[in-house]
């Protein structure tokens, strides 16, 4: 029992990897926009669907589909910001809830629409793969899709660090207001955060293909575990969002193999509660920040 | 009996007049506290689940099971929701999200209790001690008792006290709580005679279809049309939820014979983004408007 511990808590590491990512375009979306996105979880089954036809149509590996999925995701989002987001900013939050709502619905069902509720998977050369390190074996395709959300998300640091529309957009995030005066194109640095944030989703989407199934209802399971990843790292906060994302992987897969697979998503609901009961602001939110809500 | 009468018409108006029920109870949290819940499936799905259990497991009339469900539900739903309140608008909603996820997890592995996914079957034993009826028509009178309570329930709340402190939490907490409103009482309260209603009509779906699994009885299908009805006829008014349901739930009887559930939730969410977008109020908020322009 103990000696496979190590196994374990590698797997749950490099699925945590991709949870930290999922978690980071919601994170980002709401810091800027203070919307949640329910229809985060859709784009990333979007997206996913994109890496399977590309692989199956045109042998495209999923990971060089990124490059095609992502921008195309990306579009998706700045149009959807336009058409469905913008106008009910400053709605009663009931009716942000159901915009992105409504798009979650929308998007599942034309998906169940276009190609039937089957599970598929794609089956890579490198999908039997895996490296063996003492006696721990990392199966390759969780360890490059844990090394690319990894990338994404320093690469999503990095931009909001030094580039100047990362610095405006953490403005945005710190004071709506003082920003505008300041000069920002709050309505565009919005679109420009939906299109990342999203984009953020599809990346995650297309490392996920080749490890997990993809139907038109995998974006459910997926958003409440990057909903937990986010209340348990703290709301707005991307560093909480990583510590986040490993915690919740880790726990998944203990309770997964010690427990039962059924209960895993059920482990989640238990930790979301107790968080909540003892530290609402999650581990690395500010104190308040789950108090905030749609103000 | 007359065409209209048949067995056909008379389903759709029973469903009619559950689904604003249901609505309706829901509308108790969304439209007055701003406690917009994405699970009320967890309610339905416990109501029917206890009803059934008490009467097919313990063999006590469903009667029983009516009064067990309105109080274990209401108890679970305080239980969810109390840590739930610390929360805020979407987030909130969002985890109101994951209850019946955990609660179709419970089911399918409760086995002893609940059959777990194979479901289960109520026997047909006409008769008002067990709630079954030969004929639809009594159904649709249950029914139609049903919404009425609830629709009273709504039209108290909306002129009392209750609906007031909710409103007033909803639309400034910080001076709520100036005024002396217990703002975690009030949610409580009201999630309690929400739990309780939608529980009740768990229990009258249970009865009139005899049949339940965790997969229907849970799914997130039920969660959304109960929200979509309210907001199409117009969230936070009494009458909103039962115009809603007139509307929507007659043309839902048609689409389901020619469309799978893929094209029909489609619609639905093509619906709910349209009327979200373009008349938020909806059906009875939009009239009221006309009404105040002129």
């Amino acid at each position: 029992m103990i000696s496979i511990l190590p196994q374990l808590i590698v797997s749950g590491i490099l699925i945590g990897g991709i949870y930290a990512l999922l978690s980071i375009g919601l994170t980002l979306i709401f810091g800027v926009l203070r919307i949640v996105n329910f229809a985060q979880g859709e784009f990333i089954m979007l997206a996913m669907f994109g890496a399977f036809w590309l692989y199956q149509l045109w042998g495209i590996d999923p990971y060089l589909s990124i490059f095609i999925v992502a921008p195309v995701i990306f579009v998706l989002g700045l149009m959807t910001e336009r058409i469905a987001i913008k106008p009910i900013l400053h709605a009663p939050h009931a009716m942000q809830i159901f915009a992105t709502f409504g798009i979650s619905v929308i998007l599942q069902n034309l998906a169940l629409t276009l190609w039937g509720p089957d599970y598929r998977s794609i089956q890579t050369a490198y999908a039997t793969q895996s490296f063996i390190v003492g006696n721990v074996a990392i199966s390759a395709s969780s360890l490059y899709g844990f090394l690319i959300a990894l990338g994404m998300a320093g690469a999503l640091i990095g931009f909001l660090q030094f580039s100047r529309h990362g610095k405006a957009l953490r403005a945005l995030v710190q004071n709506r207001y003082a920003a505008s005066l300041m000069g920002i194109d709050t309505e565009r640095l919005n679109r420009l955060a939906f299109g990342v944030g999203v984009a953020c989703a599809a990346v995650a989407g297309c490392v996920l293909t080749p490890i997990y199934y993809t139907f038109p209802t995998v974006g459910v399971d997926l958003i409440i575990t990057a909903f937990v990843v986010v209340v348990l790292g703290g709301l707005g906060s991307i560093t909480g969002a990583i510590i986040g994302g490993l915690i919740i992987g880790i726990t998944q897969t203990l309770t997964g193999f010690f427990i039962s697979v059924e209960f895993k998503d059920l482990i989640a609901l238990i930790l979301f509660i107790a968080i909540l009961l003892i530290r609402p602001q999650g581990l690395l939110g500010r104190a308040g920040m789950e108090e905030v809500g749609m103000k | 009996m007359s065409a209209f009468l048949n067995d056909y018409y008379l389903n759709i108006a029973v469903m009619t007049c559950l689904w604003a029920a249901l609505s309706g109870a829901w509308n108790l949290m969304a439209g007055y506290g701003g406690l917009v819940s994405l699970g009320h499936a967890a309610f339905f799905g416990i109501g029917a689940y206890v009803t059934t259990i008490v009467y097919t497991k313990f063999g006590l009339s469903p009667w029983f099971g009516l009064l067990a469900a309105m109080l274990v539900t209401p108890s679970v739903a305080v239980a969810l929701r109390w840590p739930c309140f610390r929360l805020r608008g979407a987030f909130f909603s969002l985890a109101t999200l994951v209850f019946p996820i955990a609660m179709e997890i419970v089911a399918n592995n409760w086995v002893e209790l609940t059959r777990g996914s194979s479901g289960i079957a109520i026997p047909f034993n006409p008769g008002i001690e067990n709630f079954i009826f030969r004929s639809r028509l009594a159904y649709l009178v249950a029914a139609f008792i049903l919404m009425a309570i609830v629709y009273l329930i709504t039209r108290w709340m909306h002129r009392g006290k209750l609906g007031l402190y909710l409103i007033a939490i909803r639309d400034d907490p910080a001076t709520a709580a100036s005024m002396g409103i217990d703002a975690v009482r009030v949610k409580l309260l009201v999630t309690a005679i929400s739990g309780a209603l939608t529980a009740a009509g768990g229990f009258f779906y249970a009865q009139y279809i005899l049949f339940l699994d965790p997969p229907s009885m849970f799914s997130i299908n039920v969660s959304i049309q109960i929200a979509l009805l309210s907001i199409v006829g117009g969230l936070g008014t009494p009458a909103g939820p039962i115009v809603g349901s007139l509307l929507m739930t007659p043309v839902d009887g048609v689409l389901s014979q020619f469309l799978g559930g893929g094209p029909r939730l489609l619609i639905y969410g093509i619906v709910l983004l349209t009327v979200v977008l373009l008349a938020p109020h909806g059906i009875v908020g939009s009239i009221r408007q006309l009404r105040r322009a002129r």
